[in-house]
Parts: structure tokens; C-alpha cells; sequence
């Protein structure tokens, strides 16, 4: 009965009869359900990522919130891209780019099934040498590859 | 490779500069130049790489707060020298005054003169010079077509002075992402206008850029200018732009003359054009001159034997009242650095020197009281505290920083030095806003050459 | 300079209920104007969460609501799929909350009954270890976790595309035009029209109409009033925290220190914490952030995500709710319906009506049940089309890695352009011939900036951070002001005094935005804003604080 704590007080705040009797039939239901012991079909958490897998959810991989905290000092300098340029390296998306809207836009990478969201970049992290922050600019090119379809052959 | 060399018989004593934009660099020439063993310290390269070209030791800015660029009572432009000696009789609070005691400006101007061609000096073997001096001021324009009022320049951009050129010319580049000659040409006509100065003539040019030179520029200014470092781009260019043009005329390309080589290929311009060639000064988001600093800076350090270690200071390990070193947090571990003196040159909210950590303002290593201008204590508020919400307002919270006795000590709650051998050089010292005052790679320089002299008595003075 | 123009409907003020029943209008074949003091949708609608939610609190009061809810966010959903995105919801449940797991598992399952309507999932009970696996920050002493889900929308770009919808058919939408004085016929005190004046250009003109709406949101009152007419409202000013990046990517139920419902949700790349909702009695126009409301709602936030403090605070949302009034209640507990006033009958005012309450996701609802009414007096029979006609950009899905290449941007940017713009994406990108980022936060091209100014009435640098979110992202405007005002400047024909003073105005809106969430990590990012605005700023551009808004 526990769970059930606060039934008075939202039995007093319904507004008409029509919501009584949703509420009333739909917790006798409830109640039912969980006295014959009846659980729902499957387990809950593959439901979940299944529901909203074409959305680009995906179980979070183990470092991305650290990623992300990191990633998120970005002071839009513009120096990592240009080292990138000085060491002759050729990304698909530049680091700066990387850091502001490639980590930003996973979700929808993961959605649309954008394939080499990022080509590994070469990883000479001449990039991360001048972040002033520290930003792990090559970890953050990494997990965006690591995110999108593989290229079609 | 020279290594410092200590006194014959004496072992080598030990300096660790934290900091590795201008002012750590000055400070750790200053130790090194006086046979000290120094290892800098850096996470990155603070804000020093964010300079756009000048190196302002009392810039004119157009904000009220900042420093006046036409005398307000004789109508005329001020030297350098001059904002100088105003500044160091008005602004009671700005650390110049604990570099020149007495507020003495000819002393303050010297010292300028002196820090300056010594700047130079080191940096002109790596490719880039320092130009200018107190007794004039130098107006230079940005891509945007904005005007900067300073006295020093790198010399990338130091030739481009929109006050001395009889016929000024844009080059025009259509691929480059964020610069757009002719509203820059147009904005530069209001700039002058707005300044004073009497009707230049003000014209857009585009040369034939060859084709994968556009192409380069279309993924942005970097990749044109690390090109432009080869020799046979740079021909390729030169080529170009040979074209008949008057004499007096002055060539101001957007930021893409090279990365690393950028002297030599103005040479070349200049000379298949017959003109002054000169760069503009950057503007966000990129700003080649920062990068350029920054890497002349640390090719200085390495030939001056000084040793330049990646990594995070994590804490100054002390004793009695003195610190006896640095431990550093790197990607390949912890490593303890044993010094006989420390300097921070941590800087402020970008080089990362002061943060906020607990809802409170901090000093990141030695959790020391900060500042701001006007001697209020702001680290014991959260940041917002001590915010003015309106947008003309001066911010005391970007003005802050530690505050330091006459040998540049930063002082503790009690208004003693926190550590008998602890100095501070560069932003981290509070008392002025580098974002309106333009003094900040000024201070930078003279705090940092400073620092390091007294940092290297403060070590000496423990032996005896 | 006096042009008159007359249309058949005036509507004034242009938020989501004044454009949705503008383009209602259009559709119908209705005669309209549209006129709106400052940029489309920069009112109550900017500072909404952007959830078109299906009101999952009412079916404890009237599920009635709820159903048509659920059914109208079904329809947006269809008219304009590009600017939509899901978000699934985490509803934590901890051992000391009022009311018990069981009990929410039933409120959960009589939505489940409505969630078909628009597309939904139907709930799914979690237990604290699986709450935990999903979501690593929720924080640990949470008994279960339930989950829903609704979903979001760019609230201000979905207004521009009613007022473009409506422009496309005929209307004419007047932006930074605001309402000197309602027109009135002599004897019968007839509302026929308003006398208005352009705030950029000052020129002062008049629309005749036959009929006018006061659409006007939080400043209805005013606008009545200018006939004599009263409209009464309780205002309530809600405020919202802009997180650099998604904090999660599911949104997290928090519970504030005296129980009000908020939320940390993702939206579109960010992350936004609220809402707050507070009696507001102060002046609309000059709306702040107090300290104490940042910090009421990270205080909630913090016992659902004890690491919220942690993340990157970008700028505050500020806006007031033109909520019905109502005396003696919470403001929780207010209606969220909305009414349509006649105050011919009631206020001596015939031909002024006034649209007042409701919310984000019933607009078009409202603007369905405004328009039948104004059409009714007009005698339009046309039926109204606003539920199966799809916004401009709607009717295709544009091919985004396609876009990436035929225009050679890179996808983040190719991304951004299809999600405004949808199926009208290569022509906008079309409008350079090699598009090139501006704002590298968001992205946005310089081509799309270009195509907002010529052919969406965009007229200041302003209104590009709602139109594209120019300058809202990490840098604040540091990095891209300038040259997006160039762009602009090209496109409108701005002189350099006047680029340089949109710019400086940008600065200072930015500063007005973050100042009151100002730390950690974004001081850095403030102190480089500053020396780009105040440090770098041109001679010719006025001294802060000193321009009017250009």
C-alpha cells in the first residue's frame, strides 16, 4: 500500500466525473494487475531503447558524460583548426567543428545514420597541444566515428 | 642546443615558471638569462594565443574606461608614451604602478623600450619581430574594418598603418570564410571618419588568386596560410599580384600570409607589387597572430635551453613559508618538480588561473584572495556576486586577480607574501580589464621579465 | 509618410496564436495583416520550453483537455515534421515524494491511452538499477523511474513559418511595428483598424479592417485598453537555464523545494532546466533573471541530477505566460485554457476581439476556433486547412547527407539547414554559390543568413538568434556577430555605422541573457566576448548602453 500513498489527496483534486471514472477504472485495473501478479510483457529496459531506438537513443557508452564535460569548455577559439591546418591534417569535420556541433548533433547522427560522421581524423593531436581548455579534441573526433554507420562499400 | 650554465662548481639552480603564454615565456627568459635551470609548465597556451596581432602596452580604446586616443584637452593624438604616463597617474589601482614605483613614466618608458627590442630579439630567429614604439601610435586595422590604437605590433600586421598610407587597398579574398572586403573597406571609411584622421583613399582589390589557393582558403585561413609557408605557393602569389601601382600604396592582406614564414613572403609580395604589404589584424574566430606568437614563443624557449613541459600544475608543494616545488599532472603521470623559486603566469578565466570552484571565485592552485581594481576582496562570493547586470558597466569580476607586494608576491588574507620565493607575472595580477584597458600583452611582458628577476634573487637569497 | 492599407483581419502581435491565426486566415483566403512590435515570436512563445506536450496534468481535472492536446500535437507533427524531434521522458520517483510509484503508474497508464494520438510510446517501468544504467546521472537514492514521452519543437521557428505560410498567401506581416493607436469610427466606437508605427524605420502608417484580434499574449491588456476595453490577466513569469550541451538525452522530472514540477529536457543540441512560474507584476519590456530563480531551479535539478552543477550554464530564458486570471490559487494550478473575448459585447469596442491563454501546443486549436469565429462575421465559408496543409518545408524530408554534398558543407551544417528549413533546403542553401559557416556553435551558413534577410523579413541582427540561433551557442555571439552582420549588412543594405551599432546591440542582448547564470566554465567564454564587444569594438559604433535598439 505504500506505493499508493498520496491516493486521497488526488482523488480530492479531481476535476470532473469523467477523470473519476478514468482514474477509478484504470487503477482498479492496476490494482488487479499486480495482485494476480501479472507483469508486463518483456523486459522494460530493452522496451525503452527499442520505443525510441529510430530516434538515435542508444544505452549510454561508459566515458561520454566525461566526454561531454569536457568538451563543453569549448571557447570557440578557432586554434585547434588551425593547427589541424598547420599540421597538414585533413578531417572530415575540422576539430573545432567537431567539438561544437558534431559532439552536440549525436543523437541526430545516430538518427539519420550519417556514415563517416567523422573519418578518424590521422589522432596526431596537434590539435589538443594549443586547446587552451584541454579539451580531448581526438577522443571527441573518435566516439563521432564511432557513432555513425559504417560507409557503404 | 644551450643549455643554462650554472656558476662554475655550483650546482644549477632550480626555477619552474607555471604558464605558458607571454608572460610565463618572459619570466622564464628573465631566470634563464640569469643561469637559472628552468622548466615551464603549461596546459595550453592560455590567452596570450588569442592576440590579434598588437602587443599593447597602453592601447587606446574606444571605451570610456579605457585610454583616450586624442588629447581632451589639446584635440591631438596622443603617443604611446604619453597613455602610458596617463594611465600610470590615473589609474591608481593598475599593477604598472608596482612595476614603477613613483609612477615614474620616464623610468616606465624605458623599461618598455628596453623589454620590447629584448622581445624582439628572441622572437626574430623564430620569425617574428616586434615594431613600435611609445613616441608614436599606430593605427591598424582588423578584418572586420575596425581600428585598433596601439603603440607595439607584431610584425605581420605592424607595416599596415591606416594613418600613414597614402592609398590604402583591401585585398579582396571571396572564398575565405568570415571576411568580406568591402564591408571591411566600407566600415574602415567609417572607422577613419570616426577617428579623424583626414580622407585616406580607401580602394578593394582582388588579384588572381589561383585556383588552389581558393580552394584552401574555402576551408578556412589556416589552411591557406600553412600553403602559403611553401616557397612555390608563395611565387606562385607573387606572380599574381605583380601589377604596375603607384608608389604609396599599401596592401592589406586578410590573416593568411603564412604560418610560419610569414616575413619572408611579405618580402616577396612587396616587392613584385611595389608596395608596402602588411597584413590585417585578426579577429574572432581565428586570429593566425596568436597561433604564430605562440609557437615563435615556445621555438625562443627551447633555444634559450629553457624547458618546456606540457601539463597541468596540479599543486606548489611548500615548506616554512617557501615553495620547494611543482607537482604536475601529464599525460604520461605525476612528476614532482623540485625549483628554488616559482613563478604563476596562470592568467585568468581563459589561461585558466582563476576559476570559480564551490559558488566561490578562486585563485585554481594556491586558493589565494582575489581583487579586483578597487581592492575588494571577490573570492569569497560566487562569480555572479559580483557581476554589474548592466552591459556598460565596468566588471570588477574581469578586472580581478591576486594582488602583489613590490617583488611581486602575491599576498595572502593577511596582506603578507603568501610564499617567500611565490611571484606572479602577467593576468593573474589583478587591477586592470585587458579586455577594455588594452595593456594586457604589455603587462604581460614587463610583469613576466620582472618576475623572473626577482624570482632568481628570491632563489639566490635562500642559499645564503 | 502615411501609406493606408486595408485588409479584411488585423492581428495584433506576433506570437504563435497571432501568426497561427494569421496563416489560418490566409488559407482561407481571409485579406490579413499580421503586425508585431519586435521579431516574430520573441515574446512569451521564444521563452516557452518548445514542448508541444499533450497535458498529461489534466487528466486529473479534464481529460477532455488532454485528448485534444494529444490530437493537436499529432497535427503539428504532421505539418511540420523537420522541426520536431522526441524526447523520452524520466519520471524518478524517490522514497520521501508525495505521491507513490503505484499511483503514477496509473496516471501513466490512462495517458498511454492517448499517447496513438501523437505518435507516443506507452510507458515502461524501470527499476533503480535499470533508471541507472540508461541514465548514469540520475541520482541514486531514487526508489524506481518511470518513463513518457513528448515531444519538442523550435517554438520560435515554427511561429516564422505560420508568418511565412500566411505571407505566402497573401498577408502582410509587419515586424518591429508596433501599435500607436486603434482606429475608431466616431459615433459607434467601431475598431476599424490601427494607426502604426515601423521602430526602424519611423515611418507611422494605417491598416483599415474590418475586423481586429488582439493577439498580443502578455500585453493584450494593453491593447485593449487602447479601446477602452479590459482585458484581465494574471501574468506568470516563467524562466528556463540553457545548458551548453545535452546534459542527457533524456528529459529528467526534478521537483523544486516546494514541489513544483520541472524538468531538464533536451532541446534540439542543448539542454534547457525549468520552468518556474511566479505572479508577475513588473514591466514586460524589461523582463531580468533574478539570482534567486537560477538558483531555485538548479537547487531542483540537483536531487534528480546530483552532478547538474557540473554543466556549463550558456545564457537564461526569461517570459511571461498570459494565463487567464483567476484569484486565490497557485500558479501551478491556473487554467490553461483560453478564451476568445468579443468586446463588442462587452466593452463597447464591436470589431475588436481578443485571443488570450492557452498553450504552445493547443495554438492551433486556438487559431482554428479565432478564425471560425472572425470568417462566421465575415462570411468566409472556406473550412479551415491548417491541420493537413504543411508548413513551408514540411511537405518532404530533405536528404541531409545528400545536402552535405552537393553543397560540400559539412553535415553538421547540412543538419541544421534541413531542420529549418525541411524540404525548402537547397534552395536555400542555393542562395551562395559555396556556403560557408558563420556561427560554428549552431552552425549556420552565411547562405542561410543571407536567405532569412532577403525572403523572411528578418530586419535586425537580433532577430537571427531566433530565426537561425545565431550567436546562442558556446561563443555567445564572440566568434560570429560580426560577420553574420556583415552578411545581413550586404543583403539589407546597412550602412557601417548602422552594421556596427546591430552588432553592439547583439553584445549587449547576449550579456543581458547569460549575466544572471554567469560561472564556471563560461567566464572564460564572457571574458573573450568581452574583449571581442567592448575591448574590439569599432570607433564609429556608439558606446554600450547608449544606442537605442537600431
Amino acid at each position: 500500500m505504500r506505493g499508493y500513498r498520496g491516493f486521497l489527496r488526488e482523488l480530492a483534486h479531481t476535476g470532473s466525473l469523467r477523470a473519476l471514472a478514468l482514474q477509478v477504472r484504470t487503477g482498479a485495473r492496476h490494482w488487479l494487475r499486480q495482485m494476480l501478479g501479472r507483469r508486463g510483457a518483456g523486459d522494460p529496459e530493452t522496451l525503452f531503447l527499442r520505443n525510441y531506438a529510430a530516434d538515435g537513443l542508444r544505452p549510454p557508452p561508459p566515458g561520454r558524460a566525461a566526454l561531454r564535460l569536457a568538451a563543453q569548455a569549448c571557447l570557440v577559439c578557432g586554434l585547434c583548426s588551425a593547427e589541424c591546418a598547420r599540421a597538414g591534417g585533413r578531417p572530415l569535420l575540422d576539430p573545432r567543428d567537431a567539438v561544437l556541433a558534431g559532439a552536440r548533433l549525436e543523437i541526430d547522427v545516430v538518427r539519420l545514420g550519417l556514415a563517416d560522421a567523422a573519418h578518424p581524423c590521422g589522432a596526431c593531436r596537434a590539435c589538443e597541444a594549443v586547446c587552451p581548455v584541454a579539451i580531448p579534441i581526438a577522443r571527441v573526433q573518435d566516439s563521432l566515428a564511432r557513432l555513425s554507420a559504417p560507409h557503404p562499400a | 642546443m644551450e643549455r643554462a650554465r650554472a656558476r662554475d662548481g655550483e650546482p644549477a639552480v632550480k626555477a619552474v615558471v607555471v604558464g605558458g603564454g607571454l608572460a610565463g615565456a618572459a619570466a622564464a627568459w628573465a631566470l634563464a638569462q640569469r643561469r637559472l635551470e628552468v622548466v615551464l609548465v603549461r596546459r595550453g597556451p592560455g590567452a596570450t594565443a588569442l592576440c590579434w596581432g598588437t602587443l599593447d602596452v597602453a592601447g587606446a580604446s574606444p571605451d570610456p574606461t579605457g585610454l583616450p586616443w586624442r588629447d581632451p584637452v589639446r584635440g591631438e593624438p596622443l603617443t604611446g608614451g604619453e597613455r602610458l604616463a596617463f594611465l600610470l597617474r590615473s589609474r591608481p589601482g593598475h599593477p604598472y604602478g608596482v612595476l614603477f614605483p613613483g609612477r615614474d613614466a620616464a623610468r616606465a618608458a624605458r623599461a618598455v623600450k628596453d623589454a620590447t627590442a629584448a622581445l624582439d630579439g628572441w622572437l626574430r630567429p623564430c620569425g617574428l619581430g616586434v615594431e613600435g614604439s611609445l613616441d608614436e601610435t599606430r593605427l591598424l586595422a582588423n578584418v572586420r574594418g575596425a581600428v585598433r590604437v596601439c603603440d607595439f605590433a607584431f610584425s605581420d600586421a605592424a607595416g599596415g598603418d591606416v594613418a600613414r598610407a597614402e592609398t590604402l587597398v583591401l585585398i579582396d579574398l571571396p572564398a575565405l570564410p568570415g571576411y568580406d572586403a568591402r564591408a571591411a573597406a566600407r566600415a574602415l571609411g567609417a572607422e577613419l571618419a570616426a577617428l579623424g584622421v583626414p580622407g585616406r583613399s580607401l580602394r578593394v582589390e582582388r588579384p588572381a588568386w589561383p585556383e588552389r589557393m581558393l580552394d584552401a582558403a574555402a576551408c578556412g585561413p589556416a589552411r591557406l596560410a600553412a600553403l602559403l609557408d611553401e616557397d612555390e605557393a608563395a611565387a606562385e602569389l607573387a606572380r599574381a599580384l605583380a601589377a604596375p601601382g603607384g608608389e604609396g600604396r599599401t596592401l592589406l592582406f586578410p590573416p593568411v600570409l603564412g604560418l610560419a614564414r610569414g616575413e619572408r613572403l611579405r618580402r616577396a609580395l612587396g616587392a613584385a607589387s611595389g608596395a608596402t604589404v602588411a597584413e590585417l589584424l585578426g579577429a574572432p574566430p581565428w586570429s593566425p597572430a596568436g597561433l604564430r606568437l605562440d609557437r615563435a614563443l615556445l621555438e625562443a624557449l627551447g633555444r634559450s635551453g629553457v624547458e618546456v613541459r606540457t601539463g597541468r600544475a596540479a599543486q606548489i608543494l611548500r615548506r616554512d613559508g617557501r615553495a620547494t616545488g611543482v607537482e604536475v599532472e601529464a599525460p604520461e603521470g605525476r612528476a614532482s618538480l623540485p625549483a628554488r623559486c616559482v613563478v604563476l603566469a596562470t592568467g585568468r578565466f581563459t589561461g585558466g588561473g582563476l576559476g570559480e570552484r564551490d559558488d566561490r571565485v578562486c585563485e585554481a592552485l594556491l586558493d589565494l584572495p582575489v581583487f579586483d581594481e578597487w581592492g575588494r576582496r571577490l573570492d569569497r562570493d560566487p562569480a555572479r556576486r559580483s557581476l554589474r547586470r548592466p552591459y556598460a558597466d565596468p566588471q570588477p569580476l574581469f578586472a580581478g586577480g591576486v594582488r602583489t607586494d613590490g617583488r611581486l608576491r602575491p599576498l595572502d588574507a593577511a596582506g603578507r607574501p603568501a610564499l617567500a620565493n611565490l611571484v606572479a607575472a602577467g593576468e593573474l595580477i589583478g587591477g586592470f580589464d585587458p579586455a577594455l584597458q588594452h595593456t594586457g600583452l604589455g603587462f604581460a611582458l614587463l610583469s613576466g621579465l620582472r618576475a623572473g628577476e626577482e624570482a632568481a634573487h628570491l632563489a639566490r637569497e635562500v642559499e645564503r | 509618410m502615411n501609406a493606408s492599407r486595408s485588409v479584411q483581419v488585423l492581428v495584433i502581435g506576433g506570437g504563435i496564436n497571432g501568426a497561427g491565426v494569421a496563416r489560418d486566415l490566409a488559407l482561407r483566403g481571409v485579406r490579413a495583416a499580421l503586425v508585431e512590435k519586435n521579431e516574430l515570436g520573441s515574446g512569451t512563445t521564444w521563452a516557452s520550453s518548445g514542448m508541444i506536450h499533450g497535458g498529461l496534468r489534466y487528466l486529473r481535472t479534464d481529460p477532455e483537455v488532454t485528448y485534444h492536446s494529444c490530437l493537436d500535437s499529432g497535427a503539428i507533427q504532421r505539418i511540420a515534421p523537420h522541426l520536431i524531434f522526441r524526447i523520452p521522458f524520466l519520471m524518478p520517483v524517490f522514497p520521501e515524494d508525495p505521491i507513490g510509484p503505484e499511483l503514477v503508474a496509473i496516471g501513466l497508464e490512462m495517458y498511454d491511452r492517448y499517447q496513438p494520438l501523437k505518435r507516443g510510446k506507452p510507458h515502461v517501468r524501470l527499476t533503480r538499477e535499470q533508471a541507472l544504467r540508461l541514465e548514469p546521472a540520475l541520482s541514486p537514492d531514487i526508489d524506481c523511474a518511470f518513463t513518457l514521452d513528448e515531444w519538442g519543437v523550435d517554438a520560435a521557428r515554427l511561429v516564422s513559418l505560420n508568418a511565412l505560410d500566411a505571407a505566402e498567401h497573401g498577408a502582410q506581416v509587419h515586424t518591429h511595428t508596433e501599435v500607436v493607436a486603434l482606429l475608431r469610427e466616431g459615433g459607434s466606437g467601431r475598431v476599424r483598424g490601427a494607426r502604426l508605427r515601423d521602430l526602424l524605420s519611423g515611418d507611422v502608417f494605417e491598416v483599415e479592417a474590418e475586423l481586429t484580434l488582439n493577439a498580443a499574449g502578455p500585453w493584450a491588456p494593453r491593447i485593449a485598453a487602447m479601446a477602452g476595453a479590459e482585458v484581465r490577466l494574471r501574468p506568470g513569469k516563467g524562466i528556463h537555464l540553457v545548458f551548453e550541451r545535452r546534459v542527457s538525452d533524456i528529459a529528467i522530472y526534478a521537483r523544486g523545494i516546494d514541489g513544483r514540477d520541472m524538468f531538464t529536457f533536451p532541446h534540439e543540441q542543448n539542454s534547457m532546466a525549468g520552468t518556474t512560474d511566479d505572479d508577475f507584476y513588473g514591466d514586460l519590456d524589461r523582463l531580468a533573471v533574478s539570482e534567486d530563480e537560477v538558483r531555485y531551479v538548479l537547487q531542483a535539478m540537483e536531487r534528480s541530477i546530483p552532478s547538474i552543477r557540473s554543466h556549463r550554464i550558456l545564457h537564461t530564458i526569461a517570459g511571461v505566460r498570459p494565463t487567464l486570471w483567476g484569484f486565490g490559487r497557485y500558479e501551478d494550478e491556473l487554467s490553461r485554457d483560453y478564451v476568445i473575448l468579443d468586446h463588442g459585447r462587452r466593452d463597447g469596442a464591436p470589431g475588436l476581439f481578443t485571443l488570450v491563454g492557452g498553450k504552445l501546443a493547443a495554438y492551433r486549436l486556438m487559431a482554428e476556433d479565432a478564425a471560425d469565429r472572425l470568417c462566421a462575421l465575415l462570411g468566409v465559408r472556406e473550412p479551415c486547412r491548417t491541420a493537413s496543409a504543411p508548413l513551408p518545408g514540411g511537405d518532404d524530408e530533405p536528404d541531409v547527407a545528400g545536402l552535405a554534398r552537393r553543397f560540400r558543407i559539412g553535415w553538421p551544417a547540412a543538419l541544421r539547414v534541413a531542420f529549418r528549413h525541411g524540404s525548402r533546403a537547397p534552395g536555400v542553401l542555393a542562395a551562395r554559390p559555396r556556403p560557408r559557416v558563420v556561427c560554428a556553435c549552431e552552425p549556420v551558413l552565411d547562405a542561410e543568413l543571407e536567405h532569412v534577410a532577403r525572403r523572411e523579413g528578418v530586419a535586425t541582427l537580433g532577430d537571427c538568434s531566433l530565426r537561425v540561433r545565431l550567436g546562442v551557442g558556446a561563443c555567445q555571439g564572440a566568434a560570429c556577430a560580426g560577420a553574420a552582420a556583415e552578411v545581413l549588412a550586404e543583403a539589407l543594405g546597412w550602412s557601417a555605422e548602422r552594421t556596427a551599432a546591430e552588432v553592439a546591440a547583439f553584445a549587449a542582448e547576449r550579456w543581458r541573457a547569460v549575466a544572471p547564470a554567469l560561472g564556471g566554465s563560461q567566464l572564460a567564454a564572457m571574458e573573450i566576448h568581452r574583449a571581442v564587444h567592448r575591448g574590439a569594438r569599432p570607433w564609429s559604433a556608439p558606446a554600450p548602453g547608449t544606442a537605442s535598439r537600431p
